[in-house]
């Protein structure tokens, strides 16, 4: 029962995500669907709470909406970053020569592809100079990797 | 109980093994070993216990779905900090930063890496039977094909298109 429950409110997540994305509420998808996922999360503990009070099942439902939540946000994310998939969607509209797939994606282009797409999202400037800088957001954010490298990897290495 | 089980495996991670295990391959397995040990446990637990399956089985859940979340989010953090491309590009903005260089940055360095990634995926996609070559033409395979549809509708989904 609180399984189904589970799916139905993040079938109900997803849908409002996708109205707010229609409606251009918040242009960084991850953090609209934490938003969205967030609000439907809290109504659906009141639910349970309300149906089965603060019982096992109530529980197992809203650490399982977490972890779903957390599954969809990961496939979408590979869906909208992932070169890989990049390359399936391109030799959907037709199969290509592997010296055309090279070509489409340019290393160079790739590295300026994401550049631009690092100062969109406020980590990366340019002074007057045209010089790259790091924003105080990408400061904080290199930060915190430095430290999950530490922590997940056996050497810090500045790539 | 699992939180402490959990906090064991991922402190034996980070202060041993990360020095022996450094494959996706080998992280995958990791947790697999994590998730097998949890069921086994549990189960031998309700066994001895007798409990009945009917009432187990939602603390069942909650133990399971605790361990999907840390392993989840262990993989994405690893992931995510071994080989990210843009958390590349920062990582040189920043130490060429600190270097105070007056020098344009070294774009040719991430180029290479791009080169690198494009080959490695490329072949990848082959063995995972996403794509196939015949002769110097790469096609989608069945799965591919379907894989493909499936992105498109999550990027859709999302509310957003991909970044092209």
């Amino acid at each position: 029962m609180w399984m189904l429950m589970v799916f139905s409110y993040l079938t109900v997540a997803i849908i409002f995500n996708a109205i707010l994305g229609r409606y251009g509420v918040v242009n960084n998808a991850v953090i609209r669907f934490l938003l969205s996922g967030f609000l439907i999360g809290i109504m659906m503990s009141f639910h349970l709470i309300s149906e089965f009070g603060l019982a096992s099942a109530t529980i197992a439902a809203i650490i399982w909406f977490a972890l779903v939540c957390e599954l969809y946000i990961f496939l979408f994310t590979l869906s909208l970053g992932s070169v890989s998939i990049k390359i399936l969607r391109l030799l959907q509209k037709a199969p290509c020569q592997e010296s055309e797939l090279n070509l489409v994606y340019q290393p160079k282009d790739m590295v300026l592809m994401r550049l631009i797409r690092l100062e969109h999202v406020g980590l990366i400037t340019r002074n007057v100079e045209g010089a790259i800088l790091l924003t105080q957001r990408g400061k904080s954010l290199i930060k915190i990797a430095t430290f999950l490298k530490s922590l997940f990897h056996k050497s810090i290495i500045s790539r | 109980m699992i939180f402490c089980f959990l906090l064991l495996h991922f402190l034996f991670y980070s202060c041993l093994l990360k020095r022996y295990i450094y494959t996706e391959r080998g992280i995958f397995l990791y947790h697999v070993f994590a998730l097998v040990v949890t069921i086994s446990y549990c189960t031998i637990l309700y066994i001895i216990q007798e409990i009945p399956f009917a009432h187990g089985v939602t603390d069942y859940a909650i133990i399971l779905g605790v361990q999907g979340i840390y392993s989840l989010t262990f993989l994405e953090c690893w992931s995510i900090t071994q080989g990210g491309y843009s958390l590349g590009i920062l990582f040189e903005i920043n130490n060429a930063t600190l270097a105070n260089s007056k020098k344009p940055l070294d774009l040719i360095k991430f180029e290479e890496i791009g080169i690198e990634k494009q080959t490695s995926r490329i072949e990848n996609l082959i063995s995972l039977k996403l794509i196939k070559r015949e002769d110097s033409t790469v096609h989608l395979t069945f799965i591919g094909n379907r894989v493909s549809k499936f992105s498109e509708f999550l990027a859709n989904l999302a509310g957003t298109t991909l970044r092209e």
